[in-house]
C-alpha cells in the first residue's frame, strides 16, 4: 500500500467581479477569487499546499503565476503546483488537475485558478504580418488563418451544417439558452434576451462563424479549492464529490489536422467518462459544458450520449429542453457566453454551487450529478461531480 | 507590395516546399505501411516507422470545409479571402489547409471537386485550389 490515490471534493468557489471596459489588475483579480474561494470553504491560505492555473502566456501579463499567488497569499510552501499552459481544457483543466493532485496523496488542499483579462480574449485584433513564417503555422498562417481559433469554429459549424443537414438555429438555440440562464444570473454580463432572428442576423465574424457565437471576454477570475472527500466532511459547505474524470485528444491531436474535425478528442474522452463513473446519462441533473463557441455544448451534448452524433436539433427541442425548467439544464450561469469569458473554470464553479443548492432563482430542483466538459477540440476533458 | 508570409521551410518540411515551387503537389508517404499524411514530421504517425519519402499528388481534392473571412484579421490579406480544408482524392488521409482562388465565393459548396493550383509567396509557392473548370 502507498500514499497515492483518494476520494476528493470540491469545498470552496470564488469570483472576483466580473466586468468590462476597464483595465484591473490580474493580480487584483485573482487574489479577490482565490480569498473568496478560501473564504467560502471555510479554510485559510495557511491550510493551501497546491496551487494550479492555466494560461495562454508564458509570461504573466495575462494571469500571475502560482509563485506570486503563493508569496501574496502568505502560503508558506507548496507540495504540488502547475502552471499550465497553453493546451488541453482551458479553465476546466486546473479544477481537474487540482483534484488529480489531491487525490494521488500528493497534497491536502489546492487552489485552482483561472484569471483572463477582457484584452487578452479579444481576438479581433489586426496582426501585422511576417515575411516568413515557419515551424505548425508554415502550413496554416501563410493562407491567412488569422485569429485561427475563429476560423476553426467556422470551419467546424459550416461542415457540420452539411454533414447533418441542419440550419445554423441549433447553433442559435445554445445562444438564446445563455442569455435566459444569464437573466436569473445577476454576475452574468450579458442578461439582454436574444430572438432566433438576433442569432440568424447577427454580424458575421468569420462566415458562417456570427458574434453570438462567441463567448463574451471580460475581466475576471475564478477559483476553485479541492480537497480530500474526508476532510471535506469538517468543512461548513455540503462536499461536491468528484466522481470521475477524463482527458482527450483524439487521433491524430491537432486543433486543425485532427481525425475528426467536428468532435476532436471530445468522444473519446466521454466513453472513458462514463467507463470510470457510477454513474449513466440518465443520472444527470444539469450539464456545465465548455461554451468559448457555440459549437462546443452541441458537440459535447452529442458525445456524452445524451442523444446521438447529428440528433442534437430534436433532441434540444427549440430550447426546450436546456432552457430554465427544462430537463436537462445547460449551462444555468449563462456560461462563458453570456456571464462572461473565464474559459470554463467558472462552469466547474456554478455546478458545485447548484449541487449544493445555493442558485437561488436559477436553481435546478434536486440537482445531485453534473457533467462539466472543458474544450471540446483536441483539448477534451471531462468530469462527474456530485452530491450524497 | 504583397504583405503576406511566405513559409519558413525547415529539413522536414522542405522536400513539400521545394516541390511546390517547381509546381508539384507532393505529401509525405511511409515506405513502410504506404500511409500519407500532412504536415510532414519525422516519424509515420500511422506505423511509427521514419522511413518516409514524398510521393507527387494528382492534385484533385474535395473540399471538406470552409471559412469566408469577410473582415481583415492580418492586414497583410486582403478580404475577401476563402480558407479552406481540402481532401485529396488520391492521399485518403491527407487533410490540406488552403485557400479557394479563382472561384466566386457563391460558387463553393462544402465536398465540390477542386483542384490544385500554385501561387508565387516570396522566394516560395503555395499551393492553392480552386474549382475544377466545367
Amino acid at each position: 500500500m502507498t500514499s497515492l490515490a483518494r476520494d476528493v471534493a470540491v469545498v470552496g468557489v470564488g469570483y472576483s467581479d466580473l466586468t468590462r471596459g476597464d483595465r484591473p489588475d490580474p493580480r487584483a483579480l485573482t487574489l479577490a477569487s482565490c480569498r473568496a474561494a478560501l473564504d467560502d470553504a471555510g479554510l485559510r491560505a495557511a491550510d493551501v499546499d497546491a496551487i494550479v492555473q492555466f494560461t495562454h502566456t508564458s509570461d504573466s501579463t495575462e494571469a500571475p503565476i502560482t509563485a506570486y499567488v503563493q508569496r501574496a497569499l502568505g502560503i508558506e510552501n507548496l507540495n504540488f503546483l502547475a502552471d499550465i499552459a497553453k493546451t488541453g481544457p482551458s479553465g476546466v483543466g486546473p479544477p481537474m488537475t487540482a483534484a488529480l493532485a489531491v487525490a494521488s496523496g500528493v497534497c491536502e488542499v489546492a487552489l485552482a485558478y483561472r484569471t483572463l483579462p477582457q484584452v487578452e480574449g479579444n481576438n479581433g485584433r489586426l496582426r501585422e504580418g511576417r515575411s516568413q513564417i515557419g515551424g505548425p503555422a508554415q502550413f496554416t498562417a501563410v493562407y491567412g488563418h488569422a485569429a485561427g481559433i475563429l476560423a476553426n469554429y467556422a470551419l467546424k459549424k459550416r461542415r457540420r451544417m452539411h454533414e447533418f443537414g441542419h440550419s445554423a438555429e441549433e447553433y442559435g438555440e445554445i445562444a438564446l439558452n445563455a442569455r435566459r440562464w444569464a437573466a436569473l444570473n445577476e454576475r452574468a454580463v450579458m442578461r439582454t434576451q436574444l430572438t432566433m432572428d438576433d442569432y440568424l442576423s447577427a454580424r458575421v465574424i468569420v462566415d458562417p462563424l456570427v458574434l453570438l457565437d462567441c463567448d463574451y471576454p471580460i475581466n475576471g477570475s475564478c477559483a476553485v479549492v479541492v480537497t480530500t472527500a474526508e476532510r471535506a466532511r469538517d468543512l461548513p459547505n455540503r462536499p461536491v464529490l468528484v466522481d470521475a474524470m477524463s482527458w482527450g485528444t483524439g487521433r491524430g491531436s491537432d486543433f486543425v489536422f485532427g481525425a475528426d474535425l467536428l468532435y476532436g478528442g471530445s468522444i473519446l474522452c466521454a466513453e472513458a467518462l462514463w467507463r470510470k463513473s457510477q454513474f449513466t446519462p440518465s443520472d444527470v441533473d444539469l450539464l456545465s459544458l465548455y461554451d468559448g463557441f457555440t459549437h462546443l455544448p452541441i458537440s459535447w451534448v452529442e458525445a456524452l450520449g445524451f442523444c446521438g452524433l447529428g440528433e442534437f436539433p430534436d433532441w434540444v427541442d427549440g430550447g426546450r429542453t436546456i432552457n430554465p425548467g427544462g430537463s436537462m439544464p445547460l449551462n444555468t450561469s449563462g456560461g462563458m457566453l453570456a456571464e462572461g469569458r473565464i474559459q470554463g473554470i467558472g462552469l466547474v464553479a456554478e455546478a458545485a454551487m447548484q449541487l449544493r443548492g445555493e442558485c437561488a432563482g436559477r436553481q435546478v430542483a434536486d440537482a445531485s450529478v453534473a457533467v462539466v466538459a472543458g474544450g471540446g477540440s483536441n483539448d477534451a476533458g471531462a468530469l462527474i461531480l456530485y452530491t450524497e | 507590395m504583397d504583405q503576406r508570409p511566405a513559409p519558413l521551410p525547415d529539413e522536414v518540411s522542405l522536400p513539400y516546399w521545394e516541390a511546390a515551387r517547381d509546381h508539384r503537389l507532393v505529401v509525405q508517404v511511409c515506405r513502410e505501411c504506404r500511409a500519407a499524411q500532412f504536415p510532414p514530421d519525422l516519424v509515420c504517425h500511422a506505423c511509427l516507422g521514419a522511413d518516409l519519402d514524398f510521393e507527387e499528388s494528382a492534385g484533385r481534392g474535395q473540399l471538406y470545409t470552409f471559412a469566408v473571412y469577410t473582415r481583415a484579421f492580418d492586414a497583410a490579406f486582403e478580404v475577401p479571402y476563402v480558407l479552406a480544408l481540402v481532401d485529396l482524392v488520391d492521399r485518403p488521409g491527407v487533410r490540406l489547409m488552403t485557400n479557394i482562388v479563382d472561384t466566386p465565393v457563391d460558387a463553393l459548396a462544402v465536398d465540390m471537386p477542386v483542384e490544385v493550383t500554385f501561387e508565387d509567396r516570396g522566394d516560395w509557392c503555395l499551393p492553392q485550389f480552386r474549382a475544377v473548370p466545367t
